[in-house]
């Protein structure tokens, strides 16, 4: 090895020797310092100056809290390596907490971390770190109306105004939802200059479009919760802090659409609306159905307003109107929206289809508007020889002829064969049952081996001897046994040498009469296995001497076959470990 | 013997799967009392039998059927298409069951609600019949896999396998179906009652449920249901509805 190599190595263990050798820094923080009960603080652990440093051991420290950790970070700066370990937290009580202090132990040094404080308030309270009005950084609400009617959809923006700080960009509207009214999604605009008091401000406005739903006098109070960046000691790097603004309250005022001169047709529909519709056909043959189209366009409670009602039932069959086109804006206060109605003249003599209304109130204005469209006149032509289809008078509200109809619904069913039960639960619910799930699979996939196995087998005659070859010498040995209990010397003989040829005819993939000790040592490595096939030529004698030597084989007696069985099986076991 | 044994241990574990409930024995005498009330024009009494066998945690199609015809015999449209809708829901292939919520909603002038072709399609099956089926398949499609692997692949068991897997897609396809269409559980009105446009008591009027109006349940607050009828949707109290499914 060269001297450059060698340098080139001891530097990463120096720079090691070195980093690990200074003293290490830790930072703890937590922000913010106080929350409310479903918010979350981040506690931050900083080491700086230490190589691959343990994680901090916080669990007795942060008891009182769910901790859920949100991941290490690494920066390295001038060589010197930081890293930050952060957690989420969630106070699981009301209180103020002091958490810390604790030591942290790197390698031999142990550092003492001093504590932080987290206060943590009701869902709903002021935490104490809302700001109201600082010169800096404060907001306002701007709404277009504070006196509306139901139904009546109002701007309402919460502009915040910022100078000589820096924000992350990370505002959030929060505890702004007010019972009796509906918000939509704030919507921030681009940031811009404005002068205030002789200074020059940020200022980003975020909108909203807010609907009155019920009547009532409504405090909307938002808070405004902002990152701003600040700047650490001696250090290039900022922190985030969260504020929380307190906004000046506004009082919105809402009412009920006045009850005088309400229109019958009113079905409250509030803003400024158009009403058109049309009926086709208009010349028809008895029994035909007729589709009346209206659309309603303009702007206010676009969503849930409603097309006139159709209620006369005695000289039509009416079916349920059906939305068939609903083309509104983003925040559904304009646009226009289509509906269906289909009708059925119950008699020919019917001229025409009476006037629709649509009215609305104008809270603009302050009065109700009606839009009136028709009458249609239709001509219908009667059907002969009853081939129209009768259509009876509705009975809902009749109770003298509800009894006919309930003739009519189909009779009761005859007793059941199979009952269920609350006590009987769906037979996947048991967890036997979900188990059993994984048994098919688990076959398929057996099979799947089993069957590629087998393909392989096919095409690879020498490995599929290679495997046979156990499975001979197994069966052999047996019979081998078998006769060394019986003490039958000629079977056990012939059923070791079957053993021995069986085996090393099919691990070699040779013919069972080709074996014979000089090809066995052409096939296997005389230098590795030299003993075995010693082994191996010794008791091939020994059996063919016993086999065809009458006074061999009257010689043998129980015991030495036993013995001569162990020495088959040894070498057996020997010749698996042979590599073709 | 041991063949005797293994059918009595499949019996027993079938019918400890499937079998009946033990009380059976106990409301089957109430169900005959019930339809020989309905028959003699008592219907509280009947009603009163069909609601005993509920009470008792037993129950079938046919009895939510028969409490659903009792009701409406009795003017009682809300109740009777809840339990209609209930027997549907056991059984929802059964043609009278939907003739008679037909029926009922026309004579009690409710809202009927427009379902399409897909929801109709999913709706065919329960829930749990979906889950069976997707089971069933999963086990024939195992087989058929098993049988082309270790028969050297076939192509005739391919063909059944790859027909096998498909059937699954499509169960598997229905139940995430029959799943995302009955999101928003299925609730019957009760009494004709209006819809709000927020749940508040003094809030306006947005449209109206007649009794036995059929919608979807959106969003529970309070005491109050928000729920969807077409593509309108407003706040009720919780009690003048009731859920089609109790399980």
């Amino acid at each position: 090895m060269n001297d450059s190599l060698k340098f080139s190595m001891l530097i990463p263990l120096l720079f090691a020797t070195i980093c690990t050798a200074a003293d290490i820094k830790v930072d703890f923080e937590i922000e913010p310092s106080a929350i409310r009960q479903n918010e979350s603080a981040t506690a931050t652990f900083t080491v700086h100056g230490a190589i691959n440093p343990p994680r901090p051991a916080l669990d007795e420290v942060l008891k009182d809290f769910d901790v859920q950790s949100l991941g290490t970070k690494r920066v390295s700066y001038n060589g010197y390596p930081t890293y930050s370990y952060s957690y989420r937290l969630r106070a699981r009580k009301k209180g103020e907490f002091t958490i810390g202090p604790f030591l942290y132990r790197y390698k031999n040094q142990e550092i003492e971390v001093p504590f932080k404080k987290l206060k943590v308030v009701g869902i709903g309270e002021k935490t104490g770190l809302e700001i109201t009005n600082s010169e800096l950084l404060f907001a306002t609400i701007e709404t277009s109306k504070t006196n509306l009617v139901t139904q009546e959809y109002f701007d309402f923006d919460v502009v915040l105004y910022w100078r000589q700080v820096s924000l992350s960009g990370d505002v959030s509207i929060i505890d702004y939802q007010t019972p009796g009214l509906q918000f939509g999604q704030f919507r921030g605009t681009r940031t811009t200059e404005q002068q205030v008091n002789g200074n020059t401000y940020f200022v980003s406005r975020f909108r909203n479009k807010v609907k009155a739903l019920a009547k009532g006098t409504y405090t909307i109070a938002p808070t405004v919760s902002v990152s701003i960046l600040v700047s650490r000691r001696n250090s290039i790097f900022r922190d985030t802090k969260t504020l929380k603004i307190a906004v000046e309250p506004t009082l919105i005022d809402i009412v009920a659409p006045p009850e005088s001169n309400r229109p019958d047709s009113f079905r409250g529909a509030v803003g400024k609306y158009q009403f058109n519709a049309q009926v086709s056909p208009l010349e028809m043959n008895e029994g035909t159905p007729i589709t009346i189209r209206m659309q309603l366009s303009g702007s206010g409670n676009l969503d849930s307003a409603l097309p006139p009602e159709i209620t006369d039932e005695g000289t039509f069959k009416i079916y349920d109107s059906r939305l068939t086109e609903d083309r509104l804006n983003e925040s559904k206060t304009a646009g226009r929206r289509l509906f269906e109605q289909v009708i059925e003249p119950r008699t020919p003599d019917i001229k025409e289809i009476p006037a629709l209304e649509f009215s609305y109130y104008d809270p603009e204005n302050a009065k109700y508007q009606t839009i009136r469209r028709g009458p249609f006149p239709i001509i219908i032509t009667p059907m002969t020889n009853q081939v129209a289809r009768e259509i009876g008078p509705m009975i809902v509200n009749n109770p003298a002829q509800k009894e006919i109809f309930g003739e009519y619904i189909e009779y009761l069913k005859p007793l059941p064969d199979h009952w269920k039960s609350d006590a009987q639960s769906f037979w996947l619910k048991s967890p036997l049952s979900v188990g059993v799930q994984v048994l098919p699979a688990v076959f398929a996939i057996f099979c799947f081996m089993h069957g590629r196995r087998k393909e392989s087998l096919v095409g690879d005659i020498e490995k599929a001897r290679r495997l046979e070859a156990p499975k001979v010498a197994r069966a052999a040995v047996r019979r081998a046994q078998a006769a060394q209990k019986e003490g039958d010397p000629s079977i056990f003989y012939e059923a070791a040498s079957e053993a021995l040829n069986g085996y090393l005819a099919n691990k070699l993939n040779i013919g069972v009469g080709e074996v014979s000790m000089p090809l066995l040592r052409t096939r296997i490595d005389p230098e590795k296995h030299g003993n075995l096939l010693n082994q191996l030529e010794a008791f091939t004698i020994e059996c063919e001497t016993r086999r065809f030597s009458p006074e061999g084989l009257a010689a043998s007696n129980p015991v030495e076959l036993q013995e001569k069985l162990d020495q088959l099986t040894t070498i057996l076991k020997a010749c698996e470990r042979i590599k073709t | 013997m041991s063949l005797r044994i293994s059918l009595l241990a499949i019996f027993l574990s079938v019918n400890l799967l499937f079998g009946e409930a033990p009380s059976v024995q106990q409301v089957q005498p109430l169900f005959i009392k019930g339809k020989e009330a309905y028959d003699q024009d008592q219907f509280t009494q009947a009603a009163d039998h069909y609601e005993a066998i509920i009470a008792t945690g037993t129950y079938a199609p046919e009895v939510f059927y028969n409490l659903g015809n009792t009701y409406f015999r009795l003017g009682k449209f809300g109740l009777a298409i809840l339990n209609y809708k209930r027997s549907q829901y056991l059984a929802p292939l059964d043609s009278s069951t939907e003739a008679n919520i037909r029926f009922a909603q026309k004579q009690a002038g409710a809202i009927i609600p427009n379902r399409s072709v897909f929801e109709k399609s999913f709706s065919l099956l329960t829930r749990n019949q979906w889950l069976t089926s997707v089971i069933i398949m999963y086990w024939i499609g195992c087989a058929c896999l098993a049988a082309y692997f270790l028969l050297g692949r076939p192509p005739w068991l391919r063909k059944l396998t790859l027909s096998s897997g498909f059937i699954f897609t499509l169960s598997g396809f229905g139940l995430a179906g029959n799943a995302f269409f009955n999101a928003k559980p299925e609730a019957v009105i009760l009494e004709n009652g209006d819809a709000l446009f927020a749940p508040l008591e003094d809030s306006e009027k947005h449209f109206t449920l007649p009794a036995g109006s059929i919608v979807r349940v959106t969003e529970e607050s309070g005491g109050w249901m928000q729920v969807q009828s077409g593509k309108e949707k407003g706040w009720i109290p919780q009690k003048s509805c009731e859920m089609v499914s109790a399980w």
